[in-house]
C-alpha cells in the first residue's frame, strides 16, 4: 500500500463540496480546507491505482486539478527487499488496459 | 497510545501537502522530518519546469519522493514526479554491458565495451577523420555530463558533430532569443507569475506539460479575478480552461495572428514609444535596419479583416486579445513546442517577443517573454554548456574565430585546436550516420529511434551494418537498444551527483541518494574511460570528479554575461537552486536580465534603465517577420494536419512513465484525438479503429471523439513505442534553428 499526499485545488465555489465528496472515498482521509482553495487529502491504495483515485478526483465538478506532495512505497517493498509494484514494461504490454476510460 | 508505522507515514503525507500551501500542523511537521532515514535533496527528472524533490532513503533505497518546500515548486509536485521510485528500481534497467553479436545484445564486461567502443571510433578517426563521428546527447544528461562530452570532441578529437536531442525541442527558442536579444534564455523568472495580470500562452499546453507551472498561473488567477488569461492553441486543451479567451485557428496560422496583435496594438496607441524608441531597433527580414513606420507598413498586412481569412480566428477576438496583451499591467507569454517545432520556430518566437517590446511589456515583474522547456536540463546542460554542432560553452559560437580563441586559452589548448567549421546539426548528422558518412556514434541518455522526426529512414541507417553507435542507457526497453551496437549501463537520476538548470535559468543540485543499480556507471565515468582510452589528452580532461568539471564551467563562464562564479558547489548543496548570473558567492542570483540594478552585468550607474547588451547597440530587435505556412500543407490528397505532442502522464518516449503501472494504465497506448464534426463525417466513433496515413507511413489508432480537436486537425501523443507516431511525421526543419516541424504535416483519415 502506497500512501500519497495530495492537494485538491478547487474552484472556491465548488470547495466544500468537493471536500465532502472526496472524503467519502474509501481511499481518502482530509485534513480540511486550506487558503481557500485546497482541500488536503491522503490517499492510501495500492500504488498501481492511485493514479486511478487521483484521475477519479480530477473528474469531480469544480476540481482544477490535484497535485502531490508526497508518496511513499515503502509498504510496497518485499522481505527480499524489492519493489511488488516494479513490473517491468513488458509486462505492462500484457496487461488489459483500463476499461473505464 | 503508539502510533503505527502506517499512521505516521500518512501523517508525513498530509504535513507535507500541508507545507506546500504554507500551513503547518506541528505534530505533522515533526513527522514530516522524521520519515524517512534520510532526504537527500534532488531535481525532478522530467520536465523543464525542474521541480525541486526531497528523495527518501531507507535500507539503501529510494522509498520516497516529496516536493521540495524551498524550491520553486514550493513542495508541489505532479504524479509523474512523484512516481519516480517504482522508476528507479524498474526490471527493465539496464544493468551490464552488452555488445552486439549475430544481431543479438550478448552481455560483456566494461573492459570488453569498452574496447569495442574505442576501436571503432578510432578506426573512424584514422580512416575517415574527425567528422566520421558523432555524439548525441540530451537535455536530460547532467550539465557536467555534456560540458564534459562537448570538450572531448571539440577539444580532445577535434570533432564539432556534438549534438542532442534538444535541437529537437528548443532550439528555435534558442534561435529567438538570440536574435532578438543577441543572448540566449529567457530574461524574467517564474515569480513574474505571482505578479503578471495577463498571460498569454501560445503553443504549449502548459496544463499537461508543465503542470507545476500551470498551477501557479491558476492560483495567480483565482486569487485575483481581474487576471486575464489568453490561450492561442488549435486544441482546447485542458490549460484553455482557464482562459478568458481561446484562440483556436487554422494551425500554421499563428505567425499572422501574432503581426495582427502588433498591428492592433499600433491602432490604438498601446505601444510603448518611449520604450522602443529607445531600446529597440526595427529590423526588416533581410536584415536591413529601419525606422517605426516602415514597421506600420509592414504590419499594413496582417490587419484583424486579412488575418481573420487566414487563420479562422475572428478580426473582433484578435482585436481583444491584442488589447488584453497591451492593457495588462504585467504581460508574460509563455510558449514552448507548439511555436518551436515548426519551420519558422524563430520567427514565431521573434513575433512573440516582438509584442513585449512594442509595449515595454519586459524587464518588471510579471512581464516578460518566456519560453517552457522540456527537458530537465536543456537550458541547463546543452543550451548553456554549448551543447550543439555551433556551440561554445556560455553563448560562444565556433564559426567566431574571436570566441575559440578566447575558448582555447581558457581551457589551455594550442591556438587553432578547436575546428573552425561547426559541425552537423541533428537531423544532417542522423542523414550522415543513415548514409554511413559517420562512422561511430555515442549517443548518451536519449532514444533517438523513437524521438527523430520521420524515424523509418533513421532505424533504415541504424540498421546499417558498416556504421556504429554505441548507446548509454538506464532502460533496457527503449527503442534505440533494438539498433545499438554497444549497450552501455548508465546510473540513473538519483544514483548519481551533478546539476540541472531549467526554464528560468536556475541550476540545482541534484545529490547522490543510493549507489547505481547492477554495474551501472554515472555518465561521468563512462566518458572519462572513453577519453582516456581515444588518448585525450589528459590535460584536456583533468577530472578527478564532477564537481571539478562543475568549477571549470564557472571559470570558464565568469569573464561572459553568464558568469556563474557565485554558484558554488558549498552553495548549491545548501540552496534550492540559484538563477544565472550569479557573479559572487554573496549574489542572490538573477531574476530579471537586461535591467540596470537587476542584472548584475550592467553598472549600476549605467546611463539608462534597460540595456539589452547582446546587441552591439544596446537595443533589442523588433522583426519584420511574415507570415509564412507549414512545409506540409493539407491538400486535396491529405486534407488534414496532425499534429503530436506529450499528454500530462507520460513523458517523452516512455522510458520512464510507462514502467509506473499507474501511469501505463492512464494511457496504456496512444491514440488519436478527433473533432466530433470529423468523425461523424467520416463514420467514426469514440473507440473506433481510424487509419492514419501521411506520406511517410501508416498507421492504426483507436479513436477518442471530442472537441478537443479543431475540425480538420488530429492530435497523436508520442510517447507509445509500438505506435510510433514519428514514423508519420515530418523532418522538414527551420532553416535557422535545424528543429523539425513535429507539429503540422498532412494527413488523410479513415475509419479501418
Amino acid at each position: 500500500m502506497a500512501i500519497s499526499g495530495i492537494l485538491v485545488h478547487c474552484l472556491e465555489d465548488d470547495l466544500e463540496v468537493v471536500e465532502q465528496q472526496v472524503s467519502s472515498m474509501e481511499e481518502l482521509t482530509t485534513y480540511g480546507i486550506h487558503e481557500g482553495a485546497y482541500v488536503v487529502a491522503v490517499v492510501e491504495s495500492p500504488s498501481d491505482v492511485i493514479e486511478k483515485v487521483v484521475k477519479r478526483i480530477g473528474r469531480l465538478d469544480g476540481v482544477l486539478t490535484v497535485y502531490t506532495t508526497y508518496l511513499t512505497i515503502e509498504d510496497e517493498i518485499d522481505d527480499d527487499g524489492n519493489l511488488t509494484t516494479n513490473l517491468s514494461a513488458t509486462q505492462h504490454m500484457k496487461m488489459e488496459p483500463r476499461q473505464d476510460g | 497510545m503508539k502510533v503505527t508505522r502506517r499512521e505516521v507515514l500518512k501523517t508525513a503525507a498530509a504535513a507535507s501537502a500541508m507545507a506546500a500551501i504554507g500551513g503547518s500542523l506541528t505534530n505533522m511537521a515533526k513527522a514530516a522530518d522524521s520519515e524517512p532515514e534520510r532526504w537527500v535533496k534532488s531535481v525532478c527528472r522530467f520536465c523543464g519546469t525542474g521541480c525541486g524533490v526531497m528523495v527518501g532513503v531507507k535500507g539503501g533505497k529510494v522509498v520516497t519522493v516529496k516536493g521540495d518546500p524551498n524550491n520553486h515548486n514550493v513542495g508541489f509536485l505532479c504524479l509523474k514526479g512523484a512516481l519516480m521510485p517504482p522508476i528507479v528500481y524498474s526490471k527493465d534497467r539496464v544493468t551490464k554491458p552488452y555488445i552486439r553479436k549475430n544481431g543479438k545484445l550478448e552481455p560483456a564486461t566494461w573492459d570488453e565495451a569498452m574496447s569495442l567502443v574505442t576501436t571503432k571510433f578510432k578506426a573512424a578517426l584514422k580512416d575517415h577523420g574527425p567528422t566520421s563521428i558523432g555524439y548525441y546527447g540530451s537535455g536530460q544528461a547532467l550539465t557536467e555530463e555534456t560540458y564534459l562530452a562537448s570538450k572531448i570532441w571539440k577539444a580532445g578529437l577535434g570533432s564539432n558533430n556534438v549534438e542532442g536531442n534538444p535541437r529537437l525541442c528548443m532550439a528555435s527558442a534558442v534561435g529567438g532569443y538570440v536574435t532578438t536579444f543577441g543572448k540566449d534564455e529567457p530574461c524574467g523568472s517564474y515569480d513574474d507569475i505571482d505578479a503578471a495580470t495577463c498571460f498569454f500562452i501560445i503553443g504549449s499546453n502548459m496544463s499537461e506539460c508543465h503542470p507545476i507551472l500551470f498551477k501557479r498561473v491558476a492560483a495567480r488567477k483565482q486569487a485575483n479575478p481581474n487576471v486575464k488569461v489568453i490561450v492561442v492553441d488549435p486544441r482546447k486543451t485542458n490549460t484553455a480552461r482557464i482562459a478568458d479567451e481561446h484562440v483556436s485557428f487554422i494551425p500554421g496560422t499563428d505567425l499572422a495572428i501574432l503581426n495582427a496583435m502588433a498591428y492592433v496594438i499600433i491602432q490604438e496607441e498601446l505601444d510603448n514609444q518611449r520604450f522602443h524608441n529607445k531600446y529597440v531597433t526595427f529590423m526588416t527580414n533581410d536584415k536591413k535596419k529601419v525606422d517605426f513606420d516602415a514597421y506600420m507598413k509592414f504590419l499594413e498586412e496582417y490587419t484583424p479583416e486579412k488575418v481573420e481569412k487566414i487563420s479562422g480566428v475572428s478580426a473582433d477576438q484578435i482585436r481583444r486579445i491584442a488589447l488584453m496583451f497591451a492593457e495588462a499591467s504585467g504581460t508574460t507569454s509563455f510558449w514552448c513546442m507548439g511555436l518551436n517545432q515548426r519551420i519558422r520556430g524563430v520567427w514565431a518566437n521573434n513575433l512573440v517577443s516582438n509584442l513585449h517590446l512594442l509595449t515595454g511589456q519586459i524587464g518588471k515583474t510579471g512581464a516578460s517573454p518566456f519560453s517552457l522547456t522540456g527537458q530537465p536540463n536543456a537550458c541547463g546542460g546543452v543550451r548553456d554548456t554549448g551543447g550543439l554542432c555551433h556551440l561554445l560553452p556560455a553563448g560562444r559560437l565556433i564559426k567566431k574565430p574571436e570566441h575559440r580563441a578566447k575558448l582555447e586559452e581558457q581551457w589551455g589548448l594550442k591556438p587553432g585546436t578547436i575546428a573552425p567549421k561547426p559541425g552537423l546539426h541533428t537531423i544532417a548528422l542522423w542523414n550522415a550516420f543513415s548514409e554511413a558518412k559517420v562512422k561511430a556514434m555515442f549517443v548518451l541518455c536519449t532514444n533517438p529511434a523513437h524521438s527523430l522526426p520521420n524515424v523509418n529512414i533513421y532505424l533504415d541507417g541504424m540498421k546499417r551494418k558498416d556504421n556504429f553507435m554505441v548507446l548509454s542507457e538506464p532502460f533496457m526497453d527503449a527503442e534505440t537498444v533494438k539498433y545499438c551496437d554497444v549497450l552501455l549501463p548508465s546510473a540513473f537520476w538519483c544514483e548519481k551527483r551533478g546539476t540541472y538548470g531549467c526554464s528560468e535559468r536556475r541550476y540545482a543540485l541534484l545529490m547522490k541518494s543510493v549507489e547505481p543499480m547492477g554495474e551501472c556507471k554515472p555518465d561521468f565515468d563512462i566518458l572519462m574511460d572513453f577519453a582516456k582510452r581515444m588518448g585525450v589528452d589528459p590535460k584536456v580532461v583533468p577530472y578527478k570528479n564532477v564537481d571539478d568539471v562543475w568549477n571549470e564551467w564557472r571559470e570558464v563562464s565568469s569573464v561572459t554575461s553568464y558568469n556563474f562564479m557565485g554558484i558554488t558547489r558549498a552553495r548549491m548543496e545548501k540552496e534550492s537552486g540559484i538563477l544565472w548570473p550569479c557573479p559572487t558567492e554573496d549574489h542572490p542570483g538573477t531574476k530579471i536580465r537586461y535591467v540596470r540594478g537587476q542584472d548584475p552585468n550592467i553598472p549600476k550607474d549605467y546611463k539608462s534603465k534597460y540595456h539589452f547588451y547582446g546587441k552591439k547597440d544596446g537595443r533589442a530587435v523588433i522583426w519584420f517577420r511574415p507570415y509564412k505556412g507549414a512545409a506540409e500543407e493539407p491538400d486535396a490528397e491529405y486534407p488534414m494536419v496532425l499534429t503530436t505532442g506529450r499528454v500530462i502522464d507520460h513523458w517523452h518516449t516512455g522510458t520512464m512513465t510507462m514502467k509506473v503501472p499507474e501511469l501505463r494504465r492512464s494511457f496504456p497506448k496512444a491514440y488519436v484525438e478527433v473533432n466530433v464534426d470529423d468523425a461523424r463525417e467520416k463514420g467514426i466513433r469514440n473507440g473506433d479503429d481510424v487509419l492514419l496515413e501521411t506520406r511517410r507511413d501508416k498507421m492504426v489508432f483507436q479513436a477518442r471523439v471530442s472537441d478537443v480537436c479543431r475540425p480538420g486537425l488530429v492530435f497523436v501523443p508520442w510517447y507509445d513505442a509500438n505506435l510510433m507516431i514519428n514514423k508519420l511525421t515530418l523532418n522538414a526543419f527551420d532553416p535557422g534553428s535545424k528543429q523539425p516541424e513535429y507539429k503540422i504535416c498532412a494527413i488523410r483519415i479513415k475509419k479501418a
